[in-house]
């Protein structure tokens, strides 16, 4: 990784992460937790499920966000200290989802934060949650170059 | 006096030793995560890994409830950094625990210098496991005293073993509690209190906290080394300790402080002061008295 200095490097081999759900089905807090188990083991990565904001780099939401987890997610997601990414999991944070047009539903993540990257799928699959998060990793090395430039 | 050149070398080293533990104290923890993992049949991370760690944490950015938050997690590294130092100069080990009671204070008012609910039920947590881990581990001190005449850590050489096994198994008992695993992890319990009395600490300053932790392990395990004499021997229980904690973490789960409290009092204590008994000369002279009674008697 060329270019890039210690601190910099650490920010792509070490994304902990915090898993919120905004009022989802379950679904893909069920498949976000099996990337934690030993089939697929994202501690590989150096991904360990922190369960604090203060000690987040990667923000996992699923679910649609209802009128009452609105500002609970809001709240989470002012106290992570930055560089931080949010992923939405699942149709559901993507776009609201089969929820999308209930009474008490206020739509994808992206209505409330801004979303780096979306992972698609009734319920996501593990495999495409940590092809997101490597993604998200890929966008932030990204950043971080052209930001030297 | 004769000789500057020797007295410069032995300070130089200690100075060496003591600049090498934060590098040798990071390899414990990623040599623990490893473990666990494939204990728990999984990859795990590199070895690495605890680095990459800290330098994330030093480029995060800062968010601070108050200012006294950074004094204590300083305070908290200072104080460990303190009592290698005097373990590595050979000094007095009593004072090495004094200066670990300070550093884990240091943690307990952190936690209770912000409002976190987690951090308060962490630092009461911390404080029962202090109140735990302490007692016995100065009355394993106070069996080397009795053994060797000298608290200096330099003045403690082998052949201590038959005398000291008590002391050693009452240590073994509580170093789960001083490593925050389980059966007795419970100041830091993950998914119960986020992360007990470390809670609020973000960025820099978790990292400060982390590689104090590191510095804690070697410590602890570095005063279990002290009771056999020979290297090899040195190197096995240093191993042999780390290992079999981490089997006992992942064989357990977490207990409450209740049994917290029972296991260390009613069990590790008593064994700890067994330990004194049996290395003490006083101890010594009633078996003797005890079994000439016997023998005139008889
Ligand atoms: S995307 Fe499907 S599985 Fe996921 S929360 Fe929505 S309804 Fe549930």
């Amino acid at each position: 990784m060329a270019g890039l200095n210690l601190i910099e490097q650490g920010r792509l081999h070490s994304p902990w992460i915090t898993h919120f759900d905004t009022g989802s089905c379950n679904g893909c807090d069920i498949e976000v937790l099996a990337c934690l188990t030993p089939k697929f083991d994202v501690e590989r990565f150096g991904i360990l499920n922190k369960g604090n904001p203060k000690h987040t780099d990667v923000f996992l939401v699923t679910g649609p966000v209802t009128k009452r987890s609105k500002q609970r997610l809001i709240n989470l997601y002012e106290q992570a200290p930055g560089p931080k990414v949010v992923i939405a999991i699942g149709s559901c944070a993507c776009s609201g989802g089969v929820y999308g047009d209930c009474y008490n539903v206020e739509g994808g993540i992206d209505q409330i934060l801004p979303v780096d990257v979306y992972i698609p799928g009734c319920a996501a699959k593990p495999e495409a949650i940590i092809d997101g998060v490597v993604v998200a990793l890929e966008k932030l090395k990204n950043l971080m170059l052209e930001a030297k430039k | 006096m004769s000789c500057p050149m020797s007295i410069c070398a032995s300070a130089a080293l200690p100075a060496i030793l003591l600049l090498l533990s934060p590098l040798f104290g990071g390899l414990l923890a990623g040599v623990d995560r490893k473990l666990t993992a494939r204990m728990q049949n999984r990859k795990g991370p590199p070895l690495t890994q605890p680095f990459w760690d800290i330098f994330k944490l030093l480029g995060k950015q800062s968010m601070v409830s108050n200012p006294a938050q950074i004094l204590f997690a300083i305070g908290y590294l200072g104080f460990m950094i303190l009592a290698l130092g005097v373990f590595f100069w050979g000094g007095d080990l009593l004072a090495i625990v004094f200066l670990t009671t300070f550093a884990s204070v240091c943690l307990v008012l952190g936690a209770f210098s912000v409002r976190s609910p987690y951090a308060y039920i962490g630092g009461q947590r911390e404080l029962l496991q202090l109140a735990s881990f302490e007692p016995v581990l100065i009355a394993a001190v106070a069996a080397i005293y009795l053994k060797t005449n000298t608290f200096l850590v330099s003045g403690i050489h082998g052949g201590l073993m038959p005398y000291l096994i008590p002391s050693l198994l009452a240590l073994w008992m509580v170093l789960p509690i001083k490593m925050r695993k389980s059966p007795f992890d419970i100041a830091t319990a993950h998914q119960e209190v986020v992360k007990g009395p470390f809670t609020e600490y973000s960025g820099a300053y978790y990292a400060v906290i982390l590689v104090g932790e590191w510095l804690e392990l070697l410590l602890v395990l570095l005063i279990i080394t002290l009771f056999v004499a020979n290297p090899w021997l040195k190197v096995l229980i240093f191993v042999g300790s780390l290992v079999g904690e981490l089997l006992l973490d992942n064989a357990c789960a977490r207990l409450n402080w209740k049994w917290l409290l029972r296991y260390s009092w009613a069990i590790a204590l008593p064994m700890a002061v067994i330990g004194i008994m049996v290395s003490s000369d006083v101890f010594r002279a009633l078996i003797n008295a005890l079994s000439a009674y016997i023998y005139i008697g008889g």
